[in-house]
């Protein structure tokens, strides 16, 4: 079963940002940017594209999905 | 000027839920039993669980996002299908122990306040727990 990947903690390296700065900058918890970058948390559209608008990026070059290994 | 702290959502939660839960359920428990100090506990119990409503109701609260929300209504849920079951465990005793002799005289509407106490108690230490394991 695919599941979502995210680049986030990658993206959030390279500009050198905190979770909290970027949970700050679109709109949620510090919690929840974790949860995400474990991927633990599947975000909605409009929290993928906030966080993907963040970063510069298109939505599917920081979320996608992969096949599950197990 | 000084910033007001704010109460992130995890504690509302286990303040506001979880130990006002607990306190219901204490509370429940406690009635089951006659004389003053029972009443006494009683009050104390509902006393302290208004508290700390107020203290929820009334703090500078963390704003909520989609993960906090979506997490609420699964406890939410969840916590409504163990009262259901609950509920429906009460009145399958409630309708067998009357048919056995000598509870007639049984304070049937105190019983029933009692069990509604634990519910209550019961669906928001529930809900507390499994936002918390959620959240983790």
């Amino acid at each position: 079963m695919p599941v979502l990947k995210t680049r986030m903690h990658e993206l959030r390296k390279k500009f050198n940002m905190q979770q909290a700065e970027l949970a700050e900058r679109v709109g949620v918890r510090r919690e929840t940017i974790g949860k995400l970058e474990n991927g633990r948390y599947n975000p909605s559209l409009k929290l993928a594209m906030d966080i993907a608008k963040v970063f510069g990026e298109t939505v599917e070059n920081v979320f996608m999905f992969e096949e599950d290994e197990e | 000027m000084e910033k007001k702290e704010t109460m992130n959502i995890g504690r509302q939660i286990f303040l506001g839920n979880t130990l006002v839960g607990v306190i219901w359920l204490g509370a429940g428990f406690v009635g089951f039993f006659n004389g003053v100090l029972a009443g006494i506990l009683e009050m104390i119990f509902m006393l302290v669980g208004i508290i700390l409503i107020s203290y929820c109701f009334f703090s500078e609260k963390e704003k909520s996002d989609e993960m906090a929300d979506e997490n609420l209504i699964q406890a939410g849920a969840l916590s409504g299908d163990v009262i259901y079951l609950f509920w429906s465990l009460v009145a399958i005793v409630l309708i067998l122990i009357p048919k056995i002799p000598g509870t007639e005289s049984w304070n049937w509407p105190k019983i029933i306040k009692q069990f509604a106490f634990i519910a209550i108690g019961l669906q928001n230490l529930i809900k507390g727990i499994i936002f918390k394991r959620l959240e983790a």
